[in-house]
C-alpha cells in the first residue's frame, strides 16, 4: 500500500479576500434587513440642499462648521456628501408613505487634515425608521438588537446621552459596553476605564426633515441613526491607523 | 469648554459631587464629558462638549450652574457671589450726559449700551479673581480686565471696558458709533495686529477713527491702562451671521466671536452689565453711574410651547403624568402653563434652542434619564425589505472575484487626476474627483509585489467623469488588475486571456450573458467590453475597468431549464491551418453555422503558430435527447464541415 503523509500541507487554493469595510458594511446590511430595513445608495456629491437644508442644518451657523466640507468648482452649491444622511429625504420620496424603514451605507467626506484617526473619505451607515408611533423606545430596541448581534454578544448593553445633530430632534450619542474590557478594567485603553465606547449618533427625526419630505409630522414619527464604519472596525480589531484602510496593502486585506 | 470645578462650586450652597462624579452626570444629561483634568490653585477643569444647540446659554458659568441645578435637582445661584442682584450705582451723574451713542444699522446692532465709571483704580485683581482666571488658563492683567473676563465667562456675554480718555471728542462728552467699516478701513488690535476690513463689517467707533472690531475683538488705542481713571463699559449684542462671516474672513477667532456667531440672548446684556458695574465698584473702587445708555431696552416676548402629554410620551415611548413633566420643565426654568393633557410651555430667556414640542420633550426626555428608557422593539407594520440590483450585484461580483483569487481594495476618490475639480481642496495633490479606479489599482499592485508574485486586486466605487448641465456625472465603476513583475511581449496574449477569462467569470456570476470584446487599441487597452451594442469600458493585457452602473442594468436571472439526457455524448475534433491573420471569431461561426440541433458544445481547444499559418483546433461535442447517437451519424454533421473549411482554403490536419 502507498504511504500517505497526512501531515504534509494540504495544496494552498487560490483565494482573495473581500476588503474589511465591504465585509462589514455586508454584515450591517444582513442584520437589518433581518429587522426589516431596506438597503438605499444616494450620490457621493450631493447638492447643498439634500446635504444641508432638507436636513434642518441652518445656512449661516455654527452647526454647518461640525462638519468641514468640500465643494465643487465650478458648480453651484454642491459639495462631497459630508454625511449619508442625504439619502434620508431620497428615501423618504421615493417610498411617500410610512412604514420607512431603511438604511444607506457609503463613502463620505470631510474637509479635516488626515491623521491617525481622521482621513479626508471613511464610511458611514445611516439608518432611519419612521410610522405612526416609533418612539425613542423603539430606538433604543432596535440598537440593541443590532449591537447585540453585531458583536455577537447578549450581554452587550447601550446607553443614550444628549446630543445635538440637526436633523433630530432629541438628538442623542449612543455609547456601547466597551468590547474591549467588559468595563472591567480601570485602565482599559481602548474606554479610558468609563467602561463605555461611543459608537452611534441618533435620535428623533425632527418634523422639518419628514417635511421636506412630504411626510406629515402630525401623523408620523421616527426616529435615525449614523455610524463610522471604519470607527467600528478599528475597535473590533484594534486597527490603530485609519489610513491603512486605503492603502490597498494585502497583507492587510488577507488578515480580515 | 473647560469649567472650573471650583468656580462652578460659587454658584452653590450645597457641596457639589466630586469632579468626576459631576462630570459624569452632567454629561449623561446634558454635555458630552470630554475628561477632567488638574488645574493650578487646587483646582479641576471639567471639559463638556457644549454643541452649538447649547452655545447660546451654556457657554458660560450661569448657564451650566442652572443646567446643574436642574440635572442633581438642587438649588443654584444665578451669581456667584452675594450683592450683584441688588447692587445701587451713582446717581450724581448721567452717562448721557458724557456719551451720545448711535447706531447705523438695529438689523445688525441688535442692543448696544454705554455706561460710565469715575474714579476708577488700576491695580492689580484680588487673590480670588486671579485664582478663578488662572485655573480656566487666563492670565490676570489688571482688575479692570479682569473683570471683563470674569463678566464673560460667568455670563457668556462679552463685554469691553473703553479708556473714556483716550476716545476723541471733547473732554467730557464723546460721540461713540456702531457703523459699518469703510471700505479697506484699518483697525489694529489689542495685540498690536493690524486689520484690513470690508464695508461689511461692524466697528465701534468714536467721532474720529474706529476703535475695535465689533463682536470680534477689541482695539490697541482705546484700551485701558494703569492711568486710565474713566472708564466706558460696553456690552452689545450684534446679528450671529455677521459676527460669523468676519471672525472667519479675518481668520480671528476669539473667545467673543465664539460666543456671539452662536446669537447672545439679548438679556444676558442686563446680567452682564449688573455684574461688570457692580464689580468695578467693588474691585476698582469706582462711582459707576445708574444710567445705562440703551438703543434697545427692553426684550423681545417669549414665545410659548404648545405641548401636550400624549404627544411626549408617544416620541419618548413612556407613560410619564402630567406632574412628572411639568417638574422636569420647571427644573430648568420653564413657565408651565394650567392644562391637563395640553399646556404651554415659556422656555427661559436664555433657552433660544428650544421653539418647539420636540425641544421640550427633549428636555423632559434627558432629565428623565434615557438611561431609564425600556429598549422595546416595534410593534408597527413589518414590509418585506426589497434588495437591490446594485446590492446583488456588487455581492455577485466580488464574491465570484474572491474566489479567484482577489483582494478588494479601497482607494481615494480624492487625487491628482480627473476632470471634477474641488474649490478648496486639503492639498494640490487631492484636488481632484477620480474619473477611473484602475491606475490607483495598478500602482497598488505595484507595491504589493514585495508580498505576492501575482498580485490580484479589484474595487467597485463612484467615479466622477464630468459635469451636464450643472450635474456631476457620478456612476459605479469596476476595475481590476492581474499584478506583473514584467510583461513581455510573447506573453501578452496568454495574458490578455487571463484577464478577459476573470471578466467572463464576473459576468457569468452576476447573469450577465451578451458580453462581447471588440479589439481596440487606443488608450493602451486590448478591447472593447460591450454588452450587446453598448461599450461598457475596456480591458487591457492584465487590467480592466467597467461601468457597473450599466453592467447591473443588464443583469439577467431568468433560467431556461433542459432536462438533462438519458443517452451517451459523442465527440469530434477538427484541426485547420488557418492565414495569422484570420481569428478565431471567423473560423467557428463558419462552423457553428453547420452544426445541427444536438451540438452542446463548439470549443476552441488549442491554438499555435507555425511558420506564416497557425493552427486551431475545436471539439464539438453532440448528444440527443431521444437515441444514442451512432459514429455514422457524427461522420455525416462532419463531412460537410471538412467540405466548408477546405472551400475557404484552410488545411485540414
Amino acid at each position: 500500500m502507498t504511504f500517505i503523509d497526512v501531515t504534509r500541507p494540504g495544496t494552498k487554493q487560490k483565494s482573495g479576500n473581500l476588503h474589511i469595510i465591504s465585509k462589514t458594511i455586508r454584515e450591517i446590511e444582513d442584520i437589518f434587513m433581518r429587522l426589516g430595513f431596506e438597503v438605499a445608495e444616494g450620490p457621493e456629491v450631493e447638492d447643498e440642499w439634500h446635504n444641508f437644508d432638507a436636513l434642518n442644518v441652518p445656512k449661516n451657523h455654527p452647526a454647518r462648521d461640525m462638519q468641514d466640507t468640500f465643494w465643487i468648482k465650478g458648480v453651484d452649491k454642491t459639495v462631497l456628501r459630508t454625511h449619508t444622511s442625504g439619502v434620508q429625504n431620497r428615501a423618504m420620496m421615493a417610498k411617500k408613505n410610512p412604514p420607512i424603514r431603511v438604511i444607506a451605507p457609503g463613502r463620505v467626506f470631510r474637509n479635516e487634515n488626515t491623521d491617525a484617526t481622521h482621513e479626508a473619505q471613511f464610511h458611514q451607515c445611516e439608518g432611519l425608521m419612521v410610522g405612526e408611533s416609533i418612539s425613542m423606545a423603539n430606538l433604543k430596541g432596535i440598537l440593541l438588537e443590532f449591537l447585540k448581534n453585531f458583536f455577537d454578544n447578549d450581554e452587550v448593553n447601550l446607553r443614550l446621552r444628549p446630543g445635538y445633530f440637526p436633523f433630530v430632534e432629541p438628538g442623542m450619542e449612543v455609547d456601547v459596553t466597551c468590547t474591549t474590557c467588559g468595563g472591567n478594567d480601570a485602565v482599559c485603553n481602548v474606554c479610558k476605564g468609563s467602561g463605555w465606547i461611543e459608537v452611534l449618533g441618533a435620535g428623533m427625526v425632527h418634523p422639518h426633515v419628514l417635511a421636506s419630505a412630504g411626510i406629515d409630522s402630525k401623523k408620523y414619527q421616527g426616529f435615525a441613526f449614523g455610524m463610522g464604519i471604519e470607527r467600528l472596525i478599528m475597535l473590533r480589531y484594534g486597527v490603530d491607523d485609519i489610513r491603512d484602510f486605503y492603502d490597498g496593502d494585502i497583507p492587510f486585506i488577507k488578515q480580515f | 469648554m473647560n469649567f472650573s470645578y471650583n468656580w462652578l462650586q460659587d454658584h452653590f450652597d450645597t457641596t457639589l459631587p466630586t469632579p468626576n462624579e459631576l462630570g459624569v452626570s452632567v454629561g449623561l444629561h446634558s454635555f458630552e464629558l470630554e475628561g477632567t483634568e488638574e488645574a493650578p490653585h487646587g483646582d479641576t477643569l471639567i471639559d463638556w462638549d457644549v454643541l452649538p444647540n447649547r452655545s447660546s446659554d451654556a457657554l458660560c458659568y450661569q448657564g451650566v450652574a442652572r443646567e446643574i441645578g436642574a440635572v442633581l435637582d438642587i438649588p443654584y445661584k444665578q451669581w456667584s457671589f452675594a450683592g450683584v442682584a441688588d447692587a445701587t450705582f451713582d446717581d450724581s451723574f448721567k452717562t448721557s450726559d458724557f456719551i451720545t451713542l448711535s447706531v447705523d444699522d438695529l438689523g445688525l446692532v441688535k442692543r448696544a449700551t454705554k455706561r460710565l465709571a469715575l474714579d476708577v483704580q488700576v491695580g492689580p485683581s484680588p487673590t480670588w479673581l486671579v485664582e478663578r482666571l488662572e485655573a480656566i488658563g487666563q492670565k490676570s492683567i489688571n482688575n479692570v480686565v479682569d473683570i471683563t473676563n470674569y463678566v464673560m465667562w460667568e455670563t457668556g456675554q462679552p463685554v469691553h471696558a473703553f479708556d473714556f480718555d483716550k476716545l476723541a471728542g471733547e473732554q467730557n462728552t464723546k460721540q461713540v458709533d456702531i457703523r459699518l467699516a469703510t471700505s479697506d478701513e484699518l483697525v489694529t488690535d489689542l495685540t498690536g495686529a493690524e486689520h484690513v476690513l470690508t464695508s461689511d463689517m461692524l466697528v465701534i467707533a468714536d467721532s474720529e477713527k474706529a476703535l475695535d472690531i465689533a463682536g470680534v475683538k477689541g482695539g490697541l488705542g482705546s484700551g485701558v491702562d494703569e492711568n486710565t481713571t474713566r472708564v466706558m463699559l460696553s456690552a452689545c449684542s450684534f446679528d450671529f451671521q455677521n459676527i460669523r462671516n468676519t471672525a472667519r474672513r479675518l481668520k480671528l477667532h476669539t473667545d467673543a466671536s465664539k460666543r456671539f456667531e452662536n446669537e447672545v440672548p439679548l438679556n444676558k446684556i442686563d446680567h452682564a452689565m449688573q455684574q461688570f458695574a457692580y464689580l468695578m465698584q467693588e474691585l476698582a473702587g469706582a462711582r459707576v453711574s445708574s444710567e445705562i445708555v440703551d438703543t434697545n431696552p427692553g426684550l423681545p416676548e417669549q414665545k410659548p410651547i404648545n405641548v401636550s402629554v400624549s404627544t411626549t410620551n408617544r416620541i419618548l415611548g413612556l407613560e410619564l403624568a402630567r406632574d412628572e413633566i411639568v417638574n422636569k420643565l420647571e427644573r430648568i426654568g420653564c413657565i408651565v402653563s394650567e392644562g391637563e393633557e395640553e399646556f404651554t410651555v415659556t422656555p427661559p430667556f436664555e433657552r433660544l434652542d428650544m421653539t418647539f414640542a420636540g425641544d421640550a420633550i427633549e428636555e423632559i426626555g434627558r432629565l428623565y434619564g434615557y438611561e431609564n428608557l425600556d429598549a422595546v422593539l416595534p410593534s408597527e407594520g413589518f414590509v418585506l425589505p426589497q434588495i437591490s440590483l446594485l446590492q446583488k450585484g456588487m455581492r455577485a461580483a466580488s464574491d465570484r472575484l474572491v474566489a479567484l483569487g482577489f483582494y478588494e481594495a479601497k482607494t481615494r476618490t480624492l487625487g491628482a487626476s480627473g476632470t471634477v475639480e474641488l474649490l478648496n481642496p486639503l492639498t494640490k495633490k487631492a484636488g481632484l474627483l477620480r474619473d477611473h479606479l484602475v491606475g490607483d489599482l495598478l500602482a497598488k499592485a505595484d507595491k504589493n509585489l514585495m508580498h505576492s508574485d501575482e498580485p490580484r486586486l479589484f474595487e467597485i466605487g463612484k467615479i466622477f467623469t464630468g459635469i451636464t448641465d450643472g450635474v456631476i456625472d457620478e456612476q459605479w465603476n469596476f476595475a481590476g488588475v492581474i499584478g506583473k513583475r514584467k510583461i513581455k511581449e510573447k506573453n501578452k496574449q496568454d495574458h490578455f486571456l487571463q484577464t478577459k477569462g476573470v471578466v467572463e467569470s464576473v459576468c457569468e456570476a452576476m447573469g450577465i450573458i451578451d458580453l462581447v470584446f471588440r479589439a481596440d487599441t487606443t488608450h493602451d487597452s486590448v478591447a472593447k467590453v460591450m454588452l450587446g451594442e453598448v461599450e461598457i469600458g475596456c480591458i487591457g493585457v492584465n487590467w480592466w475597468e467597467l461601468n457597473f452602473s450599466n453592467m447591473i442594468k443588464s443583469v439577467n436571472h431568468t433560467v431556461s431549464y433542459n432536462k438533462p439526457s438519458r443517452f451517451p455524448k459523442i465527440d469530434r475534433d477538427v484541426a485547420v491551418f488557418v492565414p495569422v491573420e484570420k481569428t478565431v471569431k471567423e473560423v467557428h461561426n463558419l462552423i457553428s453555422n453547420l452544426l445541427p440541433d444536438e451540438t452542446q458544445s463548439c470549443e476552441l481547444f488549442d491554438v499555435f503558430e507555425k511558420e506564416d499559418k497557425k493552427s486551431f483546433a475545436f471539439r464539438m461535442v453532440f448528444q440527443s435527447d431521444t437515441e444514442t447517437l451512432s459514429d455514422e451519424w457524427a461522420n455525416n454533421v462532419m463531412n460537410p464541415i471538412y467540405k466548408a473549411l477546405e472551400k475557404e482554403g484552410y488545411e485540414i490536419r
